[in-house]
């Protein structure tokens, strides 16, 4: 089954009210700010003033990364939903066109070199070729090649003078991976690099689903890691109707194989302020929650056992989210799409087979769906669009974003620019 | 016991129903949410990485 994401995001409908999101990243550009407006707007941010919390110059590296990290491979869409049909993919502030040919998907630079026409809106007119709509131009998948100008003759002086770029693609775990950077042929690290080893290593059942959100990808990562957030945000999410979430918490970051860690020095499931009275999630019909770590549970996958996390929640590096619990794994990934939206791709994971993974899949598609994966994760939609930051001030339990945006100093992953052709800061590279 | 051919249908009818009406499901989900469930096998690592 093909399917645009055009179509895919004006279709989904509840989640997508509840957030406000507006037109989808790949559709035509009428609805978003053009990239010189982008721009300015962000020149203008990092302007401001030098007292703490109006900018983000303590992590300049970070600051910069509006469009993401280059040398990563990132999750699009779900592989079978690239069919014959072309599908453009907007990743990094770069326009690709998937293309699969058989069992394999290529994926290209989504611009004809001749005028500039985006090649999504192509025909597959020979095996192995995608032709642009315009005037034939017909590239090669594998090689990007503009082997024949259809509409110029076979000797056309400019046949194979000419190319796109190719982005290397793979599938794994069901979703089309493509990486954005610079190495090319045996030095491109292989996707399993950017997989968590837990995916790799063993059989699972997973329910997930993907979608394109408005705000800066930045945004959504440091909500998925944000400390304080879910007690007081996610308090009237169905999804935790049954189970009390704490009060407030001290918290500590630390790190292990990449991973950040969100570790609970102490938790308070009440707590008084004077004048105010009691902040409490507890309800007569709610249970107490898990301990402090997934691995305490009563009942602990022993895979998950076995992942000896100390913390329920981790974040690693371009964008990944991992909250484990003792049955089953969440995880999401924050694929940023442009300076104004991003690519959400969330996913359960139960490591189970059989009839237990049969009503794992009954429960995700009548209930998980849309308590967590609808509601819930919709609420951190609805705050990383209407937010807006710096300026900003932050307060103790922020010590988990300045642990993503400290990392990245340290780290210090290639920062993407905006490669938008005709742009007169970065020419197009063909 | 003698089955009416009219019953005989229904039961054919009913259990076709339950047999496409997972699938059909899921690919509606896909198709309009971007849902998807499956299961996923072990997968191989390749050699510089193991
Ligand atoms: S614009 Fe693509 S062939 Fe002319
Ligand atoms: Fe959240």
């Amino acid at each position: 089954m093909s399917l645009t994401e055009d179509e895919q995001s004006t279709t989904d409908a509840p989640e997508r009210k509840a957030a406000r999101r507006r037109a989808p990243g790949e559709a035509p550009p009428a609805g978003r700010r053009p990239g010189a407006e982008r721009r300015r707007r962000a020149s203008r941010r990092r302007s401001t003033s030098n007292e703490h919390g109006n900018d983000w110059s303590s992590w300049p590296r970070y600051d910069d990364a509006e469009l993401g990290f280059r040398d990563y491979w990132y999750p699009v869409m779900w592989a079978e939903q690239v069919g014959k049909k072309p599908v453009p993919v907007e990743l990094l502030g770069e326009r690709i066109v998937l293309v699969r040919e058989k069992d394999e998907i290529f994926g290209l630079h989504d611009r004809c070199p001749h005028r500039g026409v985006p090649l999504s809106l192509g025909r597959r007119q020979y095996e192995g070729t995608i032709s642009c709509p315009y005037h034939g131009w017909t590239y090669e998948l594998d090689s990007g090649r503009m082997c024949a100008a259809l509409t110029d003759g076979p000797d056309s002086p400019i046949n194979n003078k000419v190319s796109v770029t190719t982005y290397p693609v793979e599938q794994r775990l069901g979703l089309v991976w493509i990486y954005v950077g610079d190495a090319q042929g045996d030095d491109v690290p292989p996707v399993e690099r950017d997989i968590p080893n837990e995916l790799l290593d063993n059989d699972f059942v997973m329910g997930g689903r993907w979608d394109i959100r408005e705000g800066n990808w930045r945004f959504a990562a440091e909500n998925g890691f944000d400390e304080g957030h879910a007690k007081y945000l996610h308090n009237t999410a169905l999804w935790r109707l049954f189970k009390v979430m704490p009060a407030w918490n001290m918290t500590r970051i630390v790190e292990e194989d990449g991973w950040l860690i969100r570790v609970q020095d102490e938790v308070h499931w009440e707590a008084e302020f004077p004048g105010l009275g009691t902040w409490t999630n507890r309800r007569w019909w709610k249970r107490m929650p898990l301990p402090d770590a997934p691995g305490k549970g009563k009942r602990v996958n022993p895979v998950i056992k076995g992942l000896n996390i100390p913390g329920f929640v981790s974040f690693r590096l371009p964008g990944l989210l991992r909250v484990a619990y003792p049955e089953f794994i969440h995880f999401e990934w924050y694929v940023p799409v442009n300076e104004d939206q991003v690519r959400y791709v969330q996913m359960i994971v139960r490591f189970e087979t059989g009839a237990k993974a049969s009503i794992f899949k009954a429960k995700y598609l009548s209930a998980i769906r849309w308590l967590f994966h609808g509601q819930f994760t919709g609420q951190d939609a609805w705050m990383v669009d209407v937010m807006n930051a710096p300026p900003e001030k932050l307060y103790r339990p922020d010590l988990s974003l300045t642990a993503i945006r400290r990392h990245i100093e340290q780290v210090a992953p290639t920062v993407q620019v905006d490669r938008t052709p005709g742009s007169k800061r970065q020419p197009p590279a063909e | 016991m003698n089955l009416h051919p009219k019953a005989l249908l229904r039961i054919v009818a009913v259990l076709a129903v339950l047999a496409v009406l997972p699938r059909l499901v899921q690919a509606v989900l896909l198709r309009l949410t971007g849902t998807v469930v499956r299961d996923v096998r072990r997968q191989d690592r390749p050699a510089s990485l193991r």
